[in-house]
């Protein structure tokens, strides 16, 4: 069940249904239950959440702040829905 | 807002429920900035909070004559009749989490009683609590599971039990007046709740790796040495009391009645 050392847990929030779940606090908790306990008292429940996700902060990949391949690095403005003229709806 | 509810005996029950939630509220405020964790901190106010808005449920079928202020601030120890159990100083953790638990044990049973009464009202709001009652059940029953996972975690699980489970004693002894009443009230005798109660605690701890004594068990369930539900509290609710009332308040405060 646990195994007495606390770990951070990333808690996730659906505000709204059918919203996807955002991202909203870290707990510090022994395991995912006790860490779910938890983020129903830390979260703003006046707001009335749908539903909580929690997942171990150590569980997420992550890429680093400065990771080349996030970005282009050549101009691919061209691509973008932007340079289209509006139709107005009609196709 | 004033709510009518009937007899003395109803009256004398929905106090004492209001100041178990009252008195149980302040203990629980007091773990505020000294919480184990932060998030375990703002967990204990949030429950604080909800306590405080139960005792005002109750309160509010009480404060004909007086403020709802006046029934939970200005009222002296011997007034009261909360369970000793909820008055006592949370000396650990451990005491917070059983106190959590052998309160809202006998909460759920009680509230569940009053939910299944003829009282409309009564039924309605105990329904109300009854929804926040069920975070504090889990919370007490998540952190019971994780504080036996350490020699010292279940030393001084251990230890609260054997303080606190004689002081639980007065849980359902309440004034004959509305013993007397309890078919009315909630339908079954209040020994019988006290039973289901007990057997309810003696599973818990029986499912946890800690020797309770055997002595303060059957102390659980005997005769309580204080009984707070007729006015018999301890050096605690005194402390309790003092703690929150500042002697020199201004006069229009409206808990600056309790020195008066």
């Amino acid at each position: 069940m646990t195994d007495n050392t606390m770990q951070a847990f990333e808690v996730f929030v659906q505000w709204q249904r059918g919203e996807s779940h955002k991202h909203t606090i870290t707990v510090t908790a022994s395991d995912t239950k006790m860490a779910l306990s938890l983020a129903k008292r830390n979260v703003d429940v006046r707001n009335e959440p749908v539903s909580i996700w929690v997942m171990p902060q150590n569980a997420i990949g992550r890429t680093t702040a400065d990771d080349a391949t996030l970005t282009p690095t050549i101009d691919r403005e061209y691509r973008n829905v932007s340079w289209y003229a509006e139709t107005g709806g009609s196709p | 807002m004033s709510v009518h509810c009937g007899s003395d005996a109803v009256e004398q029950l929905l106090l004492a429920l209001a100041d178990d939630e009252f008195v149980a509220s302040q203990r629980y405020a007091e773990w505020v900035t000294v919480g184990p964790t932060m998030e375990e901190d703002n967990v204990l106010s949030s429950i604080a909070q909800d306590e405080m808005g139960h005792a005002r449920l109750w309160y509010e079928f009480l404060e004909d004559d007086q403020s709802l202020d006046a029934i939970g601030y200005n009222r002296r120890p011997d007034e009261r009749r909360n369970s000793v159990l909820v008055e006592t100083e949370h000396t650990d953790f451990a005491d917070t989490i059983v106190i959590n638990f052998l309160y809202d044990t006998a909460e759920q049973q009680l509230l569940e009683t009053l939910c299944a009464g003829a009282h409309e009202a009564i039924a309605r709001r105990a329904n109300t609590i009854l929804t926040e009652e069920i975070f504090h059940r889990e919370h007490a029953e998540q952190w019971l599971a994780r504080l036996v996972s350490t020699a010292e975690g279940r030393h001084r699980l251990r230890n609260a039990f054997e303080r606190l489970l004689p002081r639980s004693a007065d849980l359902f002894s309440f004034e004959p007046a509305i013993t007397n009443q309890s078919a009315e009230l909630i339908g079954i005798p209040f020994d019988e709740l006290r039973d289901q109660w007990f057997k309810t605690v003696d599973e818990t701890i029986d499912s946890l790796p800690i020797e309770v004594s055997d002595g303060a068990l059957a102390a659980a369930g005997s005769p309580p040495e204080h009984n707070g539900r007729t006015g018999g509290h301890t050096a605690d609710l005194t402390q309790l009391l003092d703690s929150i009332h500042a002697e020199n308040l201004p006069k229009d405060h409206p808990a600056s009645g309790y020195h008066a």
